[in-house]
């Protein structure tokens, strides 16, 4: 699942406590910045179960972490190379 | 007219609240044509027995109302409902009773008093510790409670919809059917009953300081408003939006203080125990659409309650609340449960936020509750470090690590390390050290140890036994009130006892399989064109294997339970004898909150432990624990 509209401040630890509360988190990999390598404001949070992140998409979507409201989204899953945003 | 029929049933079980609607019109129906009404009872009562049958008591005691409200449209003859209730009496579903109520009075008086339940008790389900000031009731004490009320005010309740008066000149002359006999089915091994809960509240008529009135506690009003806000969590629970607006569009919102209701229901169900019927972020979610929708008037109360749940509020409403009213927790002994909530609120909040964000939030008088920085405490990059035996070879391994060095050569370096432990390979006392040395790095920092302590256990290097004996050791002793050793602790059960359901699952399967296959055999049908379906069917040898992992599970699954168990005996019968010992009134918050943790487990200890083969001595000790308590 693709999460989005996060805070560059927010970290991987906030985003597996808030996700973690729909289910069994497999991995979270933290979207970062081509150059800088630091987080910008995406990531990938994997479930090992669709039912868990159906669940995120009902209940975390459109909420806040951070004080930014965040948007989560269907992903056809990672791939290397795709934490890197444009830049 | 069936098909259309068969719709009207599917509303009537996902619509119960539109309930007098529909039966309004099967009497309307009745009235106008005796067959068809008569083949709409048929059909009911055919649904109703299958759902008997297989369970599926929510969906049976609507059709079990609308059974009961035919009566009120003339469709079924009073006495026949009365004999069903007759033959449900021991399933005691006696909420119909509201709905049809005033009508048997009326005509049935003598037959419908002899409704009497017999008293089933159920205690360790309750939410709050004391009964002051609101008490918990066993549900079905307080349904007869509210029904007891109603009868002394004849029958006449003012929360039910009864659109049929309106029609009362034609339904008084249609004619009526006579119900079949039914009887549910007895008891059978496979079927789950729907658990016994107590009643939850948090308000009375007194909390609702302005509006329309709060109904008492043994209104029958209050039952029947909860359970249709139930019903409409139930049906929404998977959209938290619609969820928020259907509740805040209740039919009679006006003739009552709706949002003290709603709040009221939506705990209820989150505090149920042993768990509540949905995720907790469903309930976290749909109350921050609730306040959305109705800022300022949802009560302010929702707030204390539940430190994660709240800590998530909070993140939600930029952390403000008025913290000036908990100011006196900062002078108090921080084992006791004001400071003890605060603390652990403001863990949370720091795991959902950082941790300058908690300390500019939090008043300064509250420094003390502040938890730490989390951070690692990495003893090979202190001052002093290179004095120690090791120090050289962990850069070395960081170096390496950091240019992604291949896992074998990162062994090379591992093995140069100086070994606490023998070379025996992997034992429990290595696993423990390995937590032990978690602890030492990871100690300030609560959620890196449960994410560690789970990804140790889900790669099955530590065995949850292993994590057991960790957290009740004399090291973790000055953290064993904290909320985070648990959580760890429920998170091992909840993973061991996966690993055996999932294990189970897939022994069942092939098994399963294989039989079909030996069938197919047996009847002469393994054809040569079928090869490619072999790979799906197990061999012997491999459900043998499988029988072995589950049952390796399974011991690994009773030695945890026992470890916990035994611990906490063995720290609670500590405690009771050095307070006795020093005259000390025994039942401190630290005694209370650590037997009620073995209390929720009871249930499990006793289906997973305490059958016919366990040992003497561990049943001797259970016993001993219940009778601590009495």
């Amino acid at each position: 699942m693709y999460v989005g509209n996060l805070s560059f401040f927010t970290t991987e630890e906030q985003i597996y406590e808030l996700f973690g509360k729909c289910g069994d988190i497999k991995r979270i990999i933290m979207g970062l910045d081509k150059i800088k390598k630091t987080p910008c404001g995406f990531c990938f949070v994997e479930y090992y179960t669709r039912e868990e992140s159906e669940n995120a998409m009902r209940y975390v979507n459109g909420t806040r972490l951070d004080d930014r409201i965040i948007r989560c989204d269907w992903d056809v899953g990672f791939k290397e190379g795709r934490q890197y945003g444009r830049g | 007219m069936l098909p259309s029929f068969q719709k009207q049933r599917q509303n009537v079980v996902r619509m119960p609240e539109k309930l007098t609607v529909y039966t309004t019109l099967i009497g309307l129906l009745n009235a106008k044509n005796y067959n068809c009404g008569g083949e709409f009872v048929e059909m009911l009562v055919r649904n109703l027995k299958e759902a008997l049958k297989t369970g599926e008591y929510e969906n049976a005691r609507i059709m079990v109302r609308f059974l009961s409200d035919l009566v009120n449209c003339h469709v079924i003859v009073a006495g026949s409902v009365l004999a069903m209730y007759d033959n449900f009496v021991e399933v005691t579903l006696e909420d119909n009773i509201p709905q049809v109520g005033k009508e048997l009075y009326e005509k049935k008086e003598a037959e419908f008093n002899k409704f009497k339940r017999q008293k089933i008790h159920v205690p360790a389900l309750r939410v709050w510790s004391a009964d002051f000031p609101h008490p918990q009731e066993e549900y079905l004490e307080c349904l007869w409670a509210q029904l007891q009320n109603l009868r002394s005010n004849k029958w006449i309740e003012k929360q039910i919809v009864r659109p049929y008066l309106a029609f009362d000149g034609v339904l008084s002359e249609a004619l009526q059917h006579t119900l079949p006999q039914i009887i549910p089915p007895s008891h059978h091994e496979d079927q789950t009953y729907p658990l016994p809960h107590v009643v939850f509240r948090m308000f009375d008529y007194t909390d609702v300081p302005e509006g329309p009135v709060l109904p008492g506690s043994h209104a029958i009003e209050r039952y029947l408003i909860e359970e249709q806000l139930s019903r409409i969590i139930h049906t929404n629970h998977r959209e938290r939006k619609d969820c928020a607006a259907a509740l805040l569009s209740f039919p009679t919102k006006n003739k009552i203080p709706l949002n003290y209701m709603i709040v009221e229901v939506l705990f209820g169900q989150l505090f149920q125990l042993p768990r509540p019927p949905y995720l907790e972020i469903f309930y976290g979610s749909t109350l921050i659409e609730l306040c959305k929708l109705q800022p300022g008037s949802m009560p302010q109360v929702v707030s204390f309650l539940f430190t994660s749940w709240f800590a998530y509020h909070l993140s939600n409403f930029q952390f403000r609340w008025s913290w000036d009213d908990w100011s006196a927790c900062v002078e108090m002994d921080p084992e006791l449960p004001k400071p003890k909530f605060i603390r652990e609120t403001l863990e949370r909040c720091l795991r959902l936020s950082y941790h300058q964000r908690v300390v500019d939030t939090v008043p300064e008088t509250f420094e003390n509750l502040i938890p730490e920085r989390p951070q690692s405490n990495f003893k090979y990059e202190m001052e002093g470090a290179s004095s120690m035996p090791g120090t050289m070879v962990a850069h070395q391994l960081i170096a390496s690590i950091k240019s992604k060095c291949t896992p074998e050569e990162a062994m090379v370096l591992l093995k140069d390390l100086p070994n606490p432990l023998s070379d025996e390979e992997n034992t429990e006392e290595g696993q423990i050290w390995l937590l032990r040395t978690m602890f030492e790095v990871w100690r300030t920092h609560h959620q890196m140890m449960v994410v560690l302590v789970d990804k140790l256990l889900k790669t099955q290097i530590v065995e949850p036994s292993a994590v057991a004996n960790w957290l009740f050791s004399s090291e973790m002793q000055p953290e064993f009130t904290k909320f985070y050793v648990w959580e760890m602790m429920h998170s091992t059960i909840k993973k061991m006892s996966k690993h055996v359901d999932k294990l189970q699952t897939d022994l069942d399967d092939s098994k399963d399989k294989l039989d079909a296959a030996r069938r197919k055999k047996a009847e002469g049908l393994d054809l040569v064109g079928d090869e490619d379906m072999d790979d799906d069917v197990p061999t012997e040898e491999m459900v043998e294997r499988m029988e072995e992992r589950l049952e390796t599970a399974q011991s690994q699954q009773k030695r945890l339970f026992l470890i916990i168990f035994q611990r906490f005996i063995m720290i609670l019968t500590d405690h009771l004898a050095r307070c006795e010992g020093n005259g000390i009134d025994y039942n401190t918050p630290w005694y209370k909150w650590h037997h009620e943790l073995v209390y929720k487990y009871i249930s499990t200890l006793e289906s997973l432990l305490f059958t016919s083969d366990i040992d003497f001595h561990i049943l001797e000790i259970f016993q001993q624990f219940c009778a601590l308590r009495s």
